[in-house]
């Protein structure tokens, strides 16, 4: 059976909980972005007009088209934006019901055991601390539409424009060109690939940091630097804990921002070379005629636009990868399945208070908590009669608790059966 | 008492300390606000002078040249801003560490009764969460304020001048847009705080019942009575709660975004207006006129940007205040040089109550918890106090011991007042176990001898021993050096509530004050194990002055005198055999607690 990426798994659970989340992601996301490529196409227009002057009337035409078409695309962009934030806050409330759900519905002994525990735990700092996990993940979704977006209406306008040259005809020079930027924009492409990889190592590392540093941080607020601190000196040694886990941030925060310079000094470069290089190719067919001079607004900036769309895909993408692990978790506390067996049989309701109560009986009854190795509790065979009032004592650790817990069926026995 | 406080006093302390504590910051700083000036406008610049040559018709080498020109410029410009911007990234940590610290330096050594002030603690709560705040801790983030705050004004500047060159009108038309979209903006934001406490505590109340539902202490009563659909429809009630409220605040954000659309509507309309007029009349070419509503568009998002900043600002700086608020408490007892402690000819110590009474700071006028308490402790003798719940035992220890300050009367040791001596140096005399047992995440050598500056491991193993943990200790695999705390290090190991108690026995014994101070410190353990313990203090306080708090009379019998403490006073005062004859409170709590193990003739 193939496996399902836990990704889309977390993605169709979202869509369940809000079926029009990702529609309106898609439209408001669209409308955002639509907006400057709207005005850098009339503005293109309009400056096209002045130049080969083309007289009052298209130039106010194009003046109106664009004030109003501007605040029209606000309006509907501004409406969208609204509605799908209220989605986003119906999504959030629903997986917390959800969540909230499940925690309530956990068997007693897996609410206990340390490893669903640590899971939750886990979970929680994980989202908190780092932002990791299911939140994440939307969040990516939706840079990913916003990138796609873009790049898709920034392709709009580069097509626009080799189409216009394609007509005028190609020279050799212009064929060298292309193919030198083609040349830089895949370097530029493949070389911030790998720049996602290393950063996403130095980010796992921090993010690990910034775990630890917490759960120091947790474990020392519980001191409640009050009386011992005072009386044993403690000062020097809770700053030294303290400052043992701030200096590891410090350093990893100091390691990423340094290191994000340094390795993105080549990108810098390539970009502005890229860059220049697209201004010299638009200006020479600006100045050849085979499109306006308004053309130069246009089309300079596409390519600047489809690279950093590229980038922020890998960027992106290399985010959801490093986030999959914290997806798995949240998916496998869900999946906890409830042992409980709902039985049928149904309980007559005891009413009246001297022959009051249900019988228990333990029959050959051995528990075993899931961290522990040894048996807290070793066959044990006994009844409690109904109306019966029993003592359980003994010394600390005797098995007292797992005995009364068993009984109340919150935990079960390994061995034997309570009835 | 307290310095009159503004924002611009808070601002300049602030800046002071980064000053103080890494001047580089400026170094960068400077540059950086340049930079964010002039790249802009370098970007708006440039399309106006390409078109303008274009338009001349030059030959394509002198454009070339332009373009070649203009990026090298750019990408020299724009590597030394990201420099500085990295170099600012990295060092700003360091400022938000160092307040933390310095809070946390000044929460552990100011007067106890400071940190259970409630009021207090708001102040602390404030300026911590301020520090450790991550992306806003305001003295950390003020430079980057000021930074923005400083942008937006240059850039207005610069970009004003350059509109008013060409049109004083536009930049009058834009000011006022500006002024009206604020204007707009502050209704809105008026419009959210007056209601914003309602569903604030929404918010609460959904948080709540979050950590509530996985608390374990709870999930057995969830489960045994039947609670889910309860709480579950709960949280379903209080979220809707929520969300009505979010769809109402939306419907009031539409008519902001329509009038801010519109603002921006007639705003650009005049100012096309007017440069197409200009064109048209050829006063400015095509190129002005792009280079134009470019600084138009820029200048205005500057304009309608400084009310947020100038909030921002206003908002960090009142956040500072709360540093200075809680550096500048009060400390009631002495933290500078005081008399000497007593010497080894001096010891053991004898302690006396002068008629203290103490009431909490925050309690009515009447609530008194001790009254006119008047106590001699002799040197070298053991004390107990016992009493109902709430008779005030354990406040009469923490003003012994110099965590609370009395309300009216003193305490004497060794008859110089706890006020004489130096607080730090006074509690060196103290060797005290109270019922709150906390751990450090740190190793059990560390923790047990956490008064040396250096741990005397000999020393540490014989306390371990003395407290019983031989064995488990013997049993861990890295000993005494063990770390504390299981879950905060990977190699941590858990102690049960009985070995936590021993534990503390263990520094205590370390310590080896003159006074010893014992509240209920076998709690947790059995009987058995509470033998054993008291019978390892017993042996250990024999020259020492000792006191022990306990419920279980069984513990005071072995103690030279007790003190029945009732609402606060003394009641009964005397040795076992003496309140026994007094046959009064001590006599018949004594006979309570016994009367279940005597032996019933009756019955045999």
């Amino acid at each position: 059976m193939r496996k399902e990426n836990p990704n889309l798994r977390v993605l169709k659970l979202m869509h369940s909980f809000c079926p029009s989340y990702f529609p309106l992601l898609l439209l408001q996301t669209f409308f955002r972005q639509l907006s400057p490529y709207f005005n850098l196409y009339l503005s293109a227009e309009i400056v096209n007009g002045i130049v080969e002057m083309k007289g009052k009337e298209y130039l106010l035409i194009r003046i109106l088209i664009t004030l109003i078409g501007n605040f029209i695309i606000s309006m509907i962009g501004g409406v969208l934006n609204l509605l799908f934030k209220q989605k986003e806050i119906l999504l959030e409330q629903k997986e917390a019901a959800y969540f909230h759900q499940k925690t309530l519905t956990l068997d007693y002994a897996d609410l206990e055991n340390p490893k669903v525990r640590q899971l939750r735990r886990k979970i929680a700092e994980s989202a908190k601390i780092n932002l990791h996990g299911r939140q994440l993940l939307l969040v990516c979704v939706g840079q990913l539409v916003s990138l796609t977006v873009s790049i898709g209406l920034s392709l709009f306008l580069g097509l626009e424009m080799l189409l216009l040259i394609f007509k005028a005809g190609f020279s050799r020079y212009a064929v060298l060109f292309l193919l030198f930027m083609a040349a830089l924009i895949l370097f530029h492409v493949w070389y911030s690939f790998r720049k996602e990889k290393k950063m996403g190592d130095l980010s796992g590392k921090t993010s690990q940091v910034m775990i630890d540093e917490n759960r120091i941080d947790d474990a020392i607020d519980c001191y409640h630097m009050g009386k011992d601190v005072r009386l044993y000196r403690q000062d020097k040694l809770i700053m030294k804990v303290k400052k043992f886990a701030l200096d590891l941030h410090q350093k990893a925060f100091r390691m990423r921002a340094s290191g994000e310079y340094v390795i993105g000094i080549p990108l810098t470069v390539v970009s502005f070379v890229l860059q220049a290089f697209v201004y010299l190719f638009v200006c020479y067919y600006a100045k050849a005629g085979v499109f306006g001079i308004g053309g130069i607004l246009k089309y300079v900036g596409f390519v600047q636009a489809v690279i950093n769309g590229i980038t922020g895909w890998f960027h992106t993408i290399s985010l959801i990868q490093n986030n999959t692990p914290f997806v798995r978790d949240y998916l496998a506390y869900l999946a906890i399945p409830r042992k409980t067996r709902l039985g049928t049989r149904r309980l007559k309701k005891e009413t009246a208070l001297s022959t009051a109560g249900y019988e228990f009986e333990f029959r050959n009854v051995s528990f075993r908590y899931p961290a522990s190795d040894s048996f807290a509790l070793k066959n044990i065979s006994m009844t409690i009669r109904s109306g019966e009032r029993l003592a359980v004592v003994g010394e600390n650790g005797a098995g007292k608790q797992p005995s009364s817990n068993c009984s109340a069926a919150f935990i079960h026995p390994r061995k034997g059966r309570s009835f | 008492m307290e310095k009159q406080q503004t924002v611009i006093s808070n601002i300049w302390y602030a800046l002071k300390n980064i000053w103080k504590w890494d001047r580089a910051f400026y170094w960068f700083f400077i540059p950086k606000i340049l930079l964010s000036v002039s790249l802009p406008f370098l970007a708006v610049y440039f399309p106006k002078v390409l078109i303008d040559a274009i338009e001349k018709q030059p030959a394509f080498g002198r454009i070339a040249q332009m373009v070649l020109l203009y990026f090298g410029l750019l990408l020299c410009l724009h590597l030394l801003y990201d420099f500085c911007g990295s170099r600012l990234q990295m060092r700003q940590f360091g400022i938000s560490l160092r307040y933390q610290y310095a809070i946390d330096e000044k929460r552990m050594r100011t007067d106890y009764a400071n940190t259970d002030d409630p009021e207090i603690n708001i102040k602390y709560q404030n300026a911590m969460n301020d520090a450790c705040s991550g992306n806003q801790c305001a003295p950390e983030f003020i430079w980057q304020s000021l930074m923005d705050l400083l942008v937006s004004l240059l850039g207005i500047f610069t970009y004003g001048s350059a509109i008013a060159r060409i049109s004083p009108w536009i930049l009058c038309l834009l000011f006022l847009s500006a002024f009206l979209t604020y204007l707009v903006n502050r209704q809105h934001l008026r419009y959210i705080e007056k209601r914003k406490d309602q569903w604030v505590a929404i918010d609460r109340k959904i948080r709540y019942l979050q950590d509530f539902s996985q608390k374990l202490d709870y999930a057995k009563d969830i489960r045994l009575y039947g609670m889910l659909g309860w709480l579950s429809d709960m949280l379903t009630g209080f979220q809707k709660e929520r969300f009505a409220w979010v769809k109402k605040v939306d419907r009031h954000h539409l008519i902001v975004m329509m009038c801010s659309a519109l603002l921006l509507l007639l705003q650009n309309g005049a100012a096309y207006a007017v440069l197409l007029i200009m064109v048209l009349n050829g006063e400015i070419k095509a190129g002005d006129f792009v280079f134009y509503f470019g600084v138009i568009t820029g200048f205005s998002t500057w304009l309608n940007g400084i009310g947020d900043r100038l909030n921002d600002i206003v908002y960090k700086g009142i956040r500072i205040g709360y540093y200075i608020d809680y550096f500048g408490i009060e400390e009631k007892y002495n933290h500078q040089k005081g008399c000497a402690l007593p010497t080894k000819a001096e010891l053991p110590v004898e302690i006396e109550f002068c008629d203290v009474s103490y009431r909490y700071p925050s309690a009515d006028r009447n609530q008194y918890v001790l009254r006119h308490i008047d106590l001699k402790i002799h040197k070298g003798e053991k004390l107990a106090v016992v009493g109902e719940n709430g008779a005030g035992k354990t406040t009469l220890m923490k003003i012994m011991c110099g965590f609370y300050y009395p309300t009216s009367g003193e305490v004497r040791l060794n008859k110089r007042a706890i006020a004489d001596y130096n607080i730090e140096e006074y509690y060196t005399l103290f060797s005290a176990v109270f019922q709150d047992i906390y751990l450090l995440p740190v190793s059990i050598a560390e923790f047990v001898s956490s008064c040396d500056a250096e741990p005397d491991r000999e020393k540490v193993m014989r306390v371990i021993a003395e407290a019983g943990l031989a064995e488990k200790v013997k049993a861990l695999p890295k000993g005494i050096d063990s770390k504390l705390m299981k879950g905060v290090f990977d190699d941590s190991v858990d102690m049960s509530g009985g070995e936590k108690q021993k534990l503390m026995l263990a520094r205590a014994l370390y310590k080896n004050a003159p006074v010893i101070v014992l509240d209920e410190p076998t709690a947790a353990l059995d009987p058995i194990a509470e033998n054993k313990l008291y019978l390892a203090y017993h042996r250990l306080t024999a020259e020492k002055t000792s006191v022990y708090i306990s419920h279980r009379l069984a513990s005071t019998r072995f103690c030279d005198r007790i003190i029945y403490l009732e609402n606060g006073r003394i009641a009964e005062i005397g040795s076992h055999e003496e309140l026994m004859k007094l046959g009064g409170k001590y006599a018949h709590m004594f006979e309570l607690q016994s009367q279940y193990y005597q032996e019933e003739p009756e019955h045999a």
